[in-house]
C-alpha cells in the first residue's frame, strides 16, 4: 500500500443500529486509508456494511443507527468532532458522493443545471447561475456527456441511467472535491455504460482525486482500483494493493470471491 | 428440434403506424433442453422478446411457435391450456409478488390454477420446491417483505418451476444479487435443467453468468438480433458483440485491457432509418452500413452474424 500521508483515514469506525430487540453491528471497527491519486475499492457482499461505512464518513446515518466510536480524519483533522454546520462545508466541497441509484438520487422535477447550481450555491451563496454555465458545460464534457447544452436543460427522467450517473459524477466535480465516494456507481448499469463510467473514474484519479469505490464486483476492482479492502459482516477481513491481494489472497472469504463461476464447462 | 421458435417477429409499443420497434424482425429458435443466453444493453428489447415468446404480450407482426404448434393467434382461453408448460422468473423480485401473500400462497397459486392436487399434496410439493432452491419449510409462512432479496429471487424460481414447465424465461434472474448468491442461483438453475430437462431463455447483461450456464448466446441491439454464437467460447465477430465482450471486466489485475469502450459514445443514437442498427456507434461503419440492411447470415456452423464487414 501507499506510504504517503492519506487524504482521508477512517480509524476503528463503529456504526450500530439499535433495533427494537437487538443491536445490529453494521460496521464494527473498520479502518481504511485513502490516498491522493489512487482508487481505493471496498468490496463485500450485500449486507456486509460497505454502504453504511461510506455513509458514516459523511455522518449521513439516521436513527436507529448511530456512529458509536471511531475517527474520520480528513488531512489529519477529525471531522466527526465538527458541528453540523462545519460538516456541511465539507460535504460536497471536499468529500463528494455518488449514490447507487442515480435516477433515485436526482430530483425528477428539477433540471440538471439546477442540480449542479445547487451543489455550488450551497457553499457559495454569491454564485450566480449565468456565471457558472460555462463551467458546467466543461464539466459535463469532461464526464463524457457530448451535448452539455441539451443535458443541462433536461430533467433527470429524460436522460438514460448512464447519463444520470455521469451527471452525479459531474456534480461531484463542480465543487472540486478532493475525495469522491462512489457507492456502487455501476451496479445497476449495463456493461457498456459501466465501462464508460469506470474509465471516467480512472481519468479522475489521474488528475489527483482520491476515489473510494464501493462495489461487489471483483472485475470492477481488478480493472480499476489500486488498493482494496474486503469487508465482511462489518469487519475488514483483508487489505492490500489490488495486485498483492489478487496474487495471494489470504482470507477464506476473499478466496471464495475469487473462485470463478464455472458450472457447465 | 425447437421447443420455441419465433419467425420474423415485430413488436411496437406505439398504437398507430409504428415507426419504432422494440423487437424488429427477429427469427430465433430454442432447442429442447438448451439454455439460450440473450444479452444486450438496457432497452434493447430482451425482456420484450422474452415476454413475446410466452405470449404475455401480443406481437405486431410475425409468428410464435411453441412445441410444434403455432400459438400466435391462440385465444386467451386456449393459451391458458398450455400456459402451465411455460413459465417466467421476473426481473424485479421485490415487486413480483403480492406483498399480502405468504410464500405458501405465492408458490401454490400455479397449482391452484392448473392441478387438482389435495391440500396435503400441495403442501408436500411446496416444501419440495422450496428445498430444491435451497430454502425450507420454515419459510412457508413468511411474507415476501420478510425475505432477503436473494431469498425472494429463489421464491420466484420455485414458483416458476413448481409445475415442471418445459420452457422457462429467466429475465435478469441474477442481476442485482451479490456474488455468493449469484453462484448459488446459477447452480440451482443448471442442476434443475440437468435433472428435469428444462429449457431456458436466460436473459441477462452479465456476461460472467451467461458464460457459466448458457449453451448458445444471442446478442440483441436496438431490437435486432445481431449475432448468435454457437457456444459461449466462440469468438465474437459483430462489432457490437466485441464491444460488449470488451466491456466485460476480467477479475484479474494482471489482464488489464487497453480499452474498455469500443464504440462511439457521442452522437445521435436514435433508431436509424435504414441500414445497420449499430451504424451510429460502430467505429468501422462505412457507407454501405448506412444504406443497406444486412440480415443474419450463417458464417460457420450455427454461428450467425448480421454485419456487412464480415
Amino acid at each position: 500500500m501507499c506510504n504517503e500521508e492519506p487524504v482521508l483515514a477512517v480509524k476503528d469506525l463503529k456504526t450500530y443500529f439499535y433495533c427494537k430487540d437487538r443491536v445490529v453491528k453494521a460496521v464494527n471497527g473498520v479502518s481504511i486509508d485513502v490516498h491522493k491519486g489512487r482508487i481505493t475499492a471496498i468490496i463485500g457482499g450485500s449486507g456486509s456494511g460497505k454502504s453504511v461505512m461510506s455513509l458514516s464518513i459523511l455522518n449521513l446515518i439516521d436513527k436507529p443507527g448511530r456512529i458509536v466510536d471511531g475517527q474520520v480524519l480528513l488531512h489529519g483533522r477529525d471531522i466527526r468532532k465538527l458541528s453540523d454546520k462545519e460538516l456541511r462545508r465539507i460535504r460536497g466541497r471536499q468529500i463528494a458522493m455518488i449514490f447507487q441509484e442515480p435516477t433515485c438520487a436526482l430530483n425528477p422535477v428539477v433540471k440538471v443545471k439546477k442540480h449542479m447550481y445547487e451543489a455550488v450555491h450551497i457553499h457559495d451563496k454569491s454564485a450566480r447561475m449565468n456565471d457558472l454555465m460555462d463551467g458546467f458545460r466543461k464539466t459535463l464534457l469532461r464526464v463524457g456527456l457530448s451535448e452539455p447544452d441539451r443535458v443541462l436543460e433536461s430533467y433527470p427522467f429524460e436522460l438514460s441511467g448512464g447519463m444520470c450517473q455521469r451527471v452525479m459524477v459531474a456534480m461531484g466535480l463542480v465543487t472540486n472535491a478532493e475525495v469522491l465516494i462512489a457507492d456502487e456507481p455501476t451496479s445497476s448499469l449495463d456493461l457498456t455504460t459501466q465501462a464508460a463510467i469506470l474509465e471516467e473514474l480512472v481519468r479522475l484519479k489521474e488528475t489527483g482525486m482520491a476515489v473510494i469505490l464501493i462495489t461487489h464486483d471483483l472485475g470492477v476492482v481488478a480493472q480499476t482500483a489500486d488498493d482494496m479492502y474486503v469487508i465482511k459482516d462489518g469487519i475488514i477481513v483483508e487489505r492490500g494493493t489490488v495486485r498483492e491481494v489478487f496474487a495471494n489472497p489470504k482470507n477464506e472469504y476473499t478466496k471464495f470471491l475469487m473462485e470463478p463461476i464455472l458450472i457447465h464447462n | 428440434m425447437n421447443i420455441v421458435e419465433v419467425k420474423s417477429l415485430y413488436k411496437s409499443y406505439t398504437k398507430s403506424k409504428p415507426t419504432k420497434y422494440a423487437v424488429h424482425n427477429v427469427s430465433l429458435g430454442i432447442e429442447y433442453g438448451e439454455i439460450l443466453g440473450l444479452v444486450g444493453e438496457s432497452g434493447c428489447g430482451k425482456s420484450t422478446l422474452g415476454a413475446l415468446m410466452l405470449k404475455l404480450i401480443e406481437p405486431t407482426k410475425g409468428e410464435i411457435w411453441f412445441d410444434g404448434k403455432n400459438i400466435t393467434n391462440l385465444s386467451f382461453r386456449n393459451m391458458r391450456k398450455i400456459r402451465s408448460q411455460m413459465q417466467i422468473v421476473f426481473q424485479g423480485s421485490s415487486n413480483a409478488f403480492n406483498p399480502y401473500h405468504t410464500v405458501r400462497q405465492i408458490i401454490s397459486e400455479p397449482m391452484d390454477n392448473y392441478t387438482k392436487f389435495s391440500p396435503s399434496e400441495k403442501e408436500r410439493n411446496i416444501i419440495a420446491s422450496l428445498e430444491s432452491v435451497g430454502l425450507g419449510a420454515e419459510h412457508i409462512e413468511r411474507y415476501s417483505g420478510e425475505l432477503s432479496g436473494g431469498q425472494r429471487q429463489r421464491i420466484g424460481i420455485a414458483r416458476a418451476l413448481i409445475l415442471e414447465p418445459k420452457f422457462v424465461v429467466c429475465d435478469e434472474a441474477v442481476s442485482s444479487v451479490d456474488y455468493a448468491l449469484k453462484k448459488q442461483i446459477l447452480k440451482i438453475l443448471y442442476n434443475l435443467k440437468q435433472e428435469k430437462g428444462f429449457t431456458y431463455l436466460f436473459i441477462s447483461h452479465d456476461m460472467a453468468a451467461v458464460n457459466a450456464v448458457c449453451d448458445r448466446v444471442a446478442v440483441m441491439y436496438l431490437g435486432n438480433l445481431v449475432e448468435i454464437l454457437p457456444s459461449v467460447n466462440a469468438p465474437a465477430l459483430h462489432p457490437y458483440t466485441k464491444a460488449l465482450m470488451a466491456a466485460t471486466l476480467e477479475p484479474d489485475p494482471e489482464i488489464k485491457k487497453e480499452k474498455l469502450v469500443l464504440f462511439n459514445e457521442s452522437g445521435d443514437f436514435s433508431y436509424p432509418h435504414g441500414g445497420c442498427p449499430f451504424q451510429s456507434r460502430c467505429l468501422q461503419a462505412n457507407e454501405k452500413c448506412r444504406t443497406e440492411d444486412q440480415p443474419l447470415r450463417e458464417i460457420s456452423d450455427g454461428h450467425f452474424v448480421a454485419c456487412h464487414l464480415i
